[in-house]
């Protein structure tokens, strides 16, 4: 009798080491759902694009054949290098004011008892359950009278005024993490309030400052509503009223709209990519305030 | 105490000049006076903005600026599925532009506002008098809540049948001309085994404006409203006509269709798998890039027998209107007028394929070559056919429209019958015209 021959370790497959802490419970358990979001995430932004990329009438799941030819038209007919221009530049406004407001207004909530204070939390959080469509024919009257109807400072104040109180609130709460001993610290050494607050509090409010310029950012360039009936030319939209036009009453230019999808995405991919470290430290700072 | 009255003294001034700087903004974005020398600037908003239109008006300005070298105009594309909220809101706050290019149903709300200016006068001393085509204006005449003209026809989209010719043929079935014919081609194209389907069914969003056609070519009634000021949508013909329709549903056209909205009951048919849809002219591009010329025809909605004769909902005129809050009415009168010009008006019709609203237009040789144009043109034309005028003027008419779509979905999944349907849908219109005639004391 002859024992069974074991095969060769030549053909045996190496077997990958496990990292500590990685076990097979773990992939099933973190692995699949990951990976399953992704698929719901970048399913869209594949498909975006393929079509931007791909030539009209070409059925191909990939970019092929390939051609610029969406993004010309986007770019030059349809005049999404000047939506482009004015969405950042409302979105940075945007950024710019409601930062310096909610750190403004976050500080004082978070530093001073005052009568009121209460109250006033309330009416910050309950500004958040109106919508936008509600207060738009109040505040087309009020931008123009203020004459700043077709002017993109409407967009600039409106959005910073909509974002303001959550930002206001989440800054707030960052600030509640910041020992005062800190400030008090400066201030015995010298420094006024408002030294203390820019030496010794502002750097520790990087990430949060992150959090709440993103949140600020995020809401200015996407938001349609206003932006279309505030503004009464051309030259002075923004991307998502570029995009809205690429689907006419009888007909969808997919192409048109990948393409302009790309042009408002890449941006924003590219800076979130950048700043998406302070952004989860931000967010979760934020979070644990007990 | 010193360092608090600084800090608002500080906030004060941050405040002013934030102001100042925003109003010295706002100043310098205002103001188009003009005169020869130093032109005139109109506001031209385009309610279906985007690759299609955007182009065509922009070559329409350039031409017309070359003809009037004192006028500019300044052209707004504004997205199609807000135009509405977009005019709505202009008026509410007082900021409209000189001219605007206005569906038939938003005609009436924006003229109850006095938001548009009346052009019969207008027109009577036009050049354009007597070269606009007697259905358009009518229509348009319709679609107003005090039956004034208030927008300038420059074009019309009847609702057709569209089909299959090669599959027809192939088959050996006569077009839809009757709606005998229509049910009898719905079921020999059926093969549901291979996924294909004899008609395609708008069942989701916009599907009762679809049924209005359907309602009066089936039951041959001539008129929207009968003696007693009451809508004929009550008649028990209706009702019969609504649950034939409904009952070819999931039957000679695929369970999905309950849900269909316009793109993908476009896409059914485009892709092959219905033979048939129905929809007005504005899809002609989508079946001629699908299957290339002369493949997808149009035939006008089908006759109630074989007589001849057809009953037809006169289609919602779409064209430019002048706007009462304009500063140069003159120039927007000007233009509105070129938009309506033989040339112009023919470049437009023939670049989006649909029927234009100049007589003269019609007559050119394009529109005898363009058989879905041509076909609905010569029925819309045909004194044999009776031309049922929908109650575009009443405020809540496309409200109700947009209501009665879930109702419909419970008649195709049998949940309640054609005949409760007709009965709730012609409440609901009784309603709205009772109200109508209170406030605005009849047509």
């Amino acid at each position: 009798m002859t024992a069974l021959a074991s095969p060769p370790a030549l053909n045996r497959r190496p077997t990958r080491e496990r990292a500590p802490g990685e076990t097979r419970s773990g992939i099933f358990n973190h692995g699949l759902p990951v990976g399953a979001f992704l698929l719901f995430t970048l399913v869209p932004f594949y498909w975006m694009i393929v079509f931007a990329f791909r030539q009209t009438g070409s059925t191909l799941p990939l970019p092929v054949p390939f051609t610029f030819d969406h993004l010309k038209t986007v770019w030059t007919d349809l005049g999404f290098s000047t939506y482009l221009w004015n969405s950042v530049a409302v979105a940075l406004c945007t950024l710019l004011f409601t930062v310096v407001l909610a750190l403004l207004t976050g500080y004082a909530l978070a530093r001073f008892e005052f009568r009121g204070k209460s109250p006033f939390m309330v009416v910050l959080l309950a500004t958040q359950f109106v919508p936008g469509a509600m207060l738009l024919i109040p505040l087309f009257l009020i931008f123009k009278q203020l004459g700043l109807i077709d002017n993109l400072f409407a967009l600039i104040i409106s959005d910073t005024v909509f974002q303001l109180p959550l930002c206001a609130i989440l800054m707030s709460n960052f600030l509640k993490n910041i020992p005062i001993e800190l400030e008090e610290a400066a201030m015995i050494d010298g420094c006024s309030r408002f030294r203390a607050f820019c030496a010794v509090v502002l750097p520790l409010l990087r990430p949060a400052i992150v959090a709440v310029g993103s949140f600020a950012f995020i809401g200015a360039w996407n938001n349609f509503l206003f932006a279309l009936m505030f503004i009464n030319h051309n030259d002075r939209f923004t991307l998502p009223i570029g995009l809205n036009s690429a689907i006419g009453e009888y007909s969808a230019d997919y192409g048109a709209l990948a393409a302009g999808g790309v042009v408002a995405a890449v941006p924003v991919v590219i800076v979130f990519a950048f700043m998406q470290r302070f952004l989860v430290q931000g967010v979760s700072a934020g979070a644990v305030k007990g | 105490m010193k360092r608090n009255r600084v800090l608002k003294g500080l906030a004060l001034v941050a405040a002013t000049s934030l102001l100042g700087g925003l109003a010295a903004c706002s100043s310098s974005s205002g103001g188009d006076e003009g005169t020869a020398e130093n032109p005139v600037t109109i506001t031209f908003w385009d309610n279906n903005g985007g690759p299609d239109r955007t182009p065509l008006y922009q070559d329409i300005i350039s031409k017309f600026e070359a003809q009037n070298p004192a006028i500019k105009v300044d052209y707004v594309g504004i997205p199609a599925s807000d135009a509405a909220t977009k005019y709505q809101t202009a008026v509410a706050g007082g900021s409209t532009p000189d001219v605007g290019i206005v569906v038939g149903w938003m005609a009436s709300s924006l003229a109850a506002q006095s938001a548009l200016t009346p052009l019969d006068d207008m027109l009577s001393s036009s050049d354009l008098n007597g070269h606009i085509a007697e259905d358009a204006l009518t229509a348009a005449h319709g679609s107003s809540f005090d039956h004034k003209l208030y927008i300038l026809p420059m074009t019309a989209t009847p609702d057709t049948i569209w089909y299959r010719q090669d599959q027809f043929k192939a088959a050996g079935v006569s077009p839809p001309d009757t709606w005998a014919d229509f049910y009898t081609a719905a079921k020999t194209l059926t093969n549901s085994g291979a996924g294909q389907y004899g008609f395609a069914m708008r069942g989701g969003a916009g599907s009762v404006n679809q049924l209005v056609p359907v309602a009066y070519s089936c039951s041959a009634i001539s008129s929207f409203f009968d003696a007693d000021d009451k809508t004929t949508l009550s008649d028990p013909k209706v009702a019969s006509c609504l649950q034939q329709f409904a009952d070819i549903y999931n039957v000679d056209t695929s369970q999905a269709d309950v849900s269909y909205a316009y793109q993908d009951m476009i896409t059914a048919f485009d892709s092959g798998k219905a033979a048939m849809v129905q929809h007005n002219l504005g899809s002609a591009a989508n079946h001629v890039k699908a299957f290339g010329e002369g493949v997808a025809v149009a035939a006008p909605m089908p006759a109630a027998t074989s007589s001849g004769a057809r009953t037809l909902v006169a289609p919602t005129p779409e064209g430019p209107a002048v706007f009462s809050g304009s500063k140069h009415p003159d120039p927007a009168w000007k233009f509105t007028q070129f938009l309506l010009s033989h040339d112009i008006n023919s470049q437009w019709n023939q670049t989006t394929n649909q029927i234009p609203g100049n007589s003269d237009s019609r007559a050119d040789a394009w529109v005898a070559g363009n058989q879905p144009i041509s076909v609905s043109i010569d029925a819309l034309g045909d004194k044999a056919n009776t031309i049922v005028t929908s109650p575009l003027y009443l405020p809540d008419w496309n409200s109700i429209l947009t209501d009665m779509a879930q109702e419909w979905q419970a008649v195709l999944l049998k949940q309640t019958t054609a005949q409760q349907f007709a009965s709730d849908w012609a409440d609901k219109v009784n309603t709205a015209e009772a109200e109508y005639q209170t406030q605005f004391g009849g047509k």
